[in-house]
């Protein structure tokens, strides 16, 4: 690629933006933080799981560095374990919700017509719904009345789980965002230009439509992991989504309003993990948007 | 306008239908049947009984077949009774939507009240130091937990200092006072919620207007700034906003669901919550069914102020 | 005479449109339109802006099917073919753009941009692709380096250049050039219309150039069709039109010249009016409302083309008599 890419130059625009970039150090570090629980696990030589009734709401030590919660768990090594939880959740969600909207967005962009007509009025419909009370419910469907017990039971159904709920109501801004931009694009003369040089509508999509949607989708994709990760978080502190013992940041604080008298650095810390996760996220997704809009040439 | 009333009119209650089939079959994979309830509270009770009963509620029945009794049984007027709250479902939902419309209009209200000269603001001054704050604020806003942010507040005000209560709501027939209290917290979580969204909305609206050709020519004509500002472009920024706050009035009030939870404030999303964890089908699908028509009504409210603040579309009518 | 290589007969291009009320109607973008198009020869068709004209360029180039008539490229009937066997047709006929910045796919570097039609069509191996589309930049002005540039290092005229190159590299006997230099600066367009009378010679090539600009359309047409409503109303070589036009739109037009001076403005204020909605379409001849010779048959029967000497075509009740 060349200095003369678009994708160059948006690189370059993007690294004049400090705000954007220094969010994207934090998610680098936190990333590494959460690739790194285990080994951080064992160097302490604490057990995320394990309960001891002794050591309950222990202060900060040297033995546990952010204090023990309400079970005598280490608090730093479930908060890096919960990061985990909260960055797979957060990507993977938002790309299978991103893949969705993008099919619809583009199908409808690009046939127009009658097919655009009904896929942007489902796309309405879907809008139109009570997303959290929906969510609430669909996290409590009973898995073993739908599944086989082995997967009803294990903790990667539990997770997919939550995955699918949130990417199921979370395809809409995408596919309107797709939608609009591919329908701008059809009218290009380069996408007519594509057809009378002998490509087919499947070339046409894939080699010109789609990668001039790159930019917006990859914004999308960046915006929505906060959203993603800020609902699961929703789910697990109520209780629905990832369940204990398996930490996650929302339901490290299910507990937490509770014991919020005697401990409130329980109550402080997992919400400050994702304040800072989903704040570097939207922050990034914005500079994106900034590095890629021809306007800002 | 009488068409476009009908057809929204008819999409809506698609979308009603629709929700209600889906809800009434979630709601039969929730763990935990009224009979299996029955069972737990009673061992005594045998499998015939437990079969027998099962018949008795018409619960051996196919599911499409229990949905439409419902169906017929809900538009004769007849919802059922609440589990929970040992009231009829309408007068358990009516108590929760007064309630929620308490805690989310002066919510709201501060809401927009703040948004509105910070987004301008920011637009105005865009690319300048007072635009980074502004949008380094709202980005704060958007990215807050608002449980968390609820706890933090319970933590500060009602856990150090003793302000005010925790949670939950003043009593019937207490002073104003002492419902301003109970509402100071919840409202201000829900208010940090919102705001921060509004003013990234004001401020993009706005941008687009005053990079419109008639506003150039309204300063090149002479106009004062503020004229230009307040009156020219903020009307022509409203038209979006007014429409995110119609969908946004409509979504909040289930939408409160985890404001109203952490402070045990009785409405309508707490409802929502309590219902489907409690097994309280009746109420659920009632519920949701009419935090679905809130939306809707939202959506038809948000177009038809669109309609009202944008000359062009009211032109439209009469060519 | 020579050598026909496009031949339409009829040809027509509708539209369905929500009205303002909100019943769905139809447009006619065009409208039974016959022409012939001769091998070597350049036709200009010109127009009001929403006259048809680009409609009809990018039927012609099949690019957009047509709703009605028949159409044949070098003796090959077009209508009702598959995408599979219409695609080795589409070759014979390529296009040129009036925007150069919407025609390039900013995306792709120069040699992607000239590349793809050979490999859509199997042509060569990668390195001989490059090869010609290097030549072919040569050909229209610009050197090989460039095939690593993108669309928006370019200047406009470096971009129309490139397009020109792309609608080149398939060999196609036909160039259809939708208004190809109006959205360049003017000291650029001398250049670019001289390099398509260069191009014209080198490769042989028979173009349909599309123009709203009178001044530019006389300069490098041979034969000139006139458009109006999705019709064509008067077709002519170029030195009897501009001589002596027969319809009175076309003369209108013609008057309005020398007012225009640079020929800078668009030929569409040169009437009194607008030209009747497309989706109403007047009775009678399409041009009465505006025709300061209109008279009653005008306003209830349509004029058909016709011609006296089978060179000079008319469509007016009145051609006769105002000749």
């Amino acid at each position: 690629m060349t200095a003369g890419a678009p994708l160059a130059l948006a690189l370059r625009r993007f690294g004049r933006q400090r705000l954007a970039v220094g969010a994207l150090i934090v998610l680098a570090v936190l990333i590494l933080l959460a690739a790194a629980a285990p080994l951080v696990e064992a160097a302490l030589g604490v057990d995320a799981t394990a309960v001891d009734l002794s050591a309950r709401m222990r202060p900060p030590s040297a033995e546990h560095w952010l204090g023990t919660d309400e079970l005598g768990r280490d608090v730093l090594v479930r908060l890096l374990y919960g990061a985990r939880v909260s960055l797979f959740v957060g990507l993977t969600a938002a790309v299978a919700a991103t893949v969705i909207g993008t099919v619809v967005g583009l199908t409808s962009g690009y046939l127009g017509g009658r097919a655009d007509a009904v896929l942007m009025r489902f796309t309405d419909s879907v809008l139109a719904l009570p997303a959290l009370p929906l969510l609430i419910v669909l996290a409590a469907v009973d898995l073993d009345k739908v599944l086989p017990a082995p997967l009803a039971g294990s903790e990667l159904t539990g997770l997919l789980r939550i995955v699918l709920i949130v990417a199921l109501l979370g395809w809409t801004t995408v596919a309107r965002l797709v939608r609009s931009a591919s329908l701008a694009l059809v009218r290009q003369d380069f996408v007519l230009a594509a057809a009378g040089a002998g490509a087919g509508a499947l070339g046409i999509m894939f080699r010109h439509v789609l990668p001039n949607l790159l930019s917006p989708i990859v914004v999308a994709v960046t915006l929505s992991i906060g959203q993603v990760i800020l609902l699961e978080s929703v789910l697990s502190f109520l209780g629905l989504g990832i369940q204990p013992p398996m930490a996650s940041w929302g339901n490290m604080l299910t507990n937490a309003q509770e014991i919020v008298w005697e401990a409130p650095r329980l109550a402080v810390l997992p919400g400050l993990f994702i304040f800072v996760t989903v704040i570097a996220f939207n922050v990034l997704g914005d500079g994106l948007q900034d590095a890629f809009d021809p306007r800002a040439e | 306008m009488t068409r476009f009333l009908l057809a929204r009119l008819a999409q809506s209650v698609v979308v009603l239908l629709v929700i209600s089939y889906l809800s009434y079959v979630l709601m039969g994979l929730m763990p935990g049947d009224p009979i299996d309830l029955l069972v737990g509270a009673d061992p005594a009770v045998s499998a015939a009984d437990v079969e027998r009963l099962r018949a008795l509620q018409g619960l051996d029945r196919p599911i499409h077949e229990r949905y439409w009794s419902w169906l017929t049984a809900a538009l004769g007027g007849e919802l059922g009774h609440s589990r929970l709250y040992s009231t009829p479902v309408l007068d358990a939902v009516g108590a929760a939507l007064a309630n929620t419309a308490l805690l989310l209009l002066p919510a709201l209200a501060v809401s927009v009240a703040i948004a509105l000269p910070l987004g301008v603001l920011a637009a105005y001054r865009a690319g300048t130091a007072v635009d980074r704050l502004v949008n380094v604020l709202a980005f704060v806003g958007i990215s807050l937990p608002q449980f968390w942010l609820g706890l933090l507040l319970i933590l500060v005000f009602a856990v150090v200092l003793g302000w005010l209560p925790a949670g939950g709501i003043a009593r019937e027939g207490a002073p104003a006072a002492e419902h301003v209290r109970y509402l100071v917290l919840p409202a201000a979580t829900l208010m940090l919620g919102t705001v921060g969204g509004y003013v990234r909305y004001v401020r993009a609206a706005m941008i687009e207007a005053l990079r419109q050709d008639y506003i150039r020519s309204a300063r090149a004509r002479g106009a004062r700034p503020a004229r230009v500002i307040w009156v020219h472009a903020l009307r022509n920024a409203l038209t979006p906003f007014v429409t995110i706050l119609g969908l946004d009035l409509g979504l909040l009030f289930s939408g409160a669901l985890v404001t109203e939870t952490v402070f045990a404030w009785p409405g309508m999303g707490r409802l929502i919550f309590e219902a489907v964890i409690g097994n309280d089908y009746n109420l659920a699908l009632v519920a949701l069914l009419i935090a679905t028509g809130l939306i809707l009504l939202g959506n038809l409210l948000a177009d038809l102020c669109h309609g009202w603040l944008d000359p062009r579309i009211r032109a439209g009518a009469a060519p | 005479m020579s050598e026909t290589l496009l031949a339409a007969r009829g040809l027509g291009r509708s539209f369905s449109v929500r009205r303002p009320q909100g019943r769905p109607g139809t447009v006619w973008a065009v409208r039974d339109v016959s022409l012939e198009i001769r091998r070597g020869e350049t036709l200009g068709l010109v127009g009001e802006s929403g006259c048809g004209k680009s409609t009809l360029g990018r039927l012609l180039a099949l690019l957009v099917p047509s709703t009605c008539g028949e159409l044949e490229i070098a003796g090959r009937s077009v209508v009702g073919l598959s995408r599979r066997r219409l695609k080795p047709l589409r070759r014979c006929v390529q296009m040129v753009f009036q925007d150069p910045v919407s025609a390039l796919n900013p995306r792709h570097p120069v040699a992607a941009i000239l590349t793809e039609p050979l490999r859509n069509y199997g042509i060569g191996t990668r390195s001989e692709r490059l090869e010609r589309a290097a030549a072919l930049l040569e050909a229209v002005g610009l050197s090989g380096t460039d095939l690593r540039r993108y669309p928006h290092e370019l200047s406009g005229g470096q971009r129309q250049r490139v397009a020109l190159a792309r609608a080149l590299i398939l060999d196609p006997g036909l160039v259809v050039a939708d208004e190809p230099v109006s959205a360049l600066d003017v000291s650029i367009r001398r250049q670019i219309l001289d390099l398509l009378t260069d191009l014209k010679e080198r490769f042989g090539l028979t173009y349909l150039f599309i123009g709203h600009d009178l001044a530019v359309v006389r300069q490098i047409a041979d034969r000139v069709a006139v458009m109006y409503l999705g019709r064509i109303v008067e077709l002519a070589p170029r030195d009897r039109l501009f001589a002596s036009p027969a319809h009175p739109y076309t003369r209108a037009l013609l008057e309005a010249v020398p007012r225009l001076g640079t020929g800078k403005r668009s030929i569409g204020r040169a009437l009194p009016g607008d030209p009747a909605s497309a989706l109403d379409p007047p009775p009678g001849c399409p041009f009465h409302p505006r025709c300061r010779f209109a008279s009653a048959i005008c306003r209830s029967i349509r004029p058909e083309p016709y011609s006296a000497d089978g060179i000079h075509w008319v469509a007016c009740h009145h051609a006769d008599a105002l000749q």
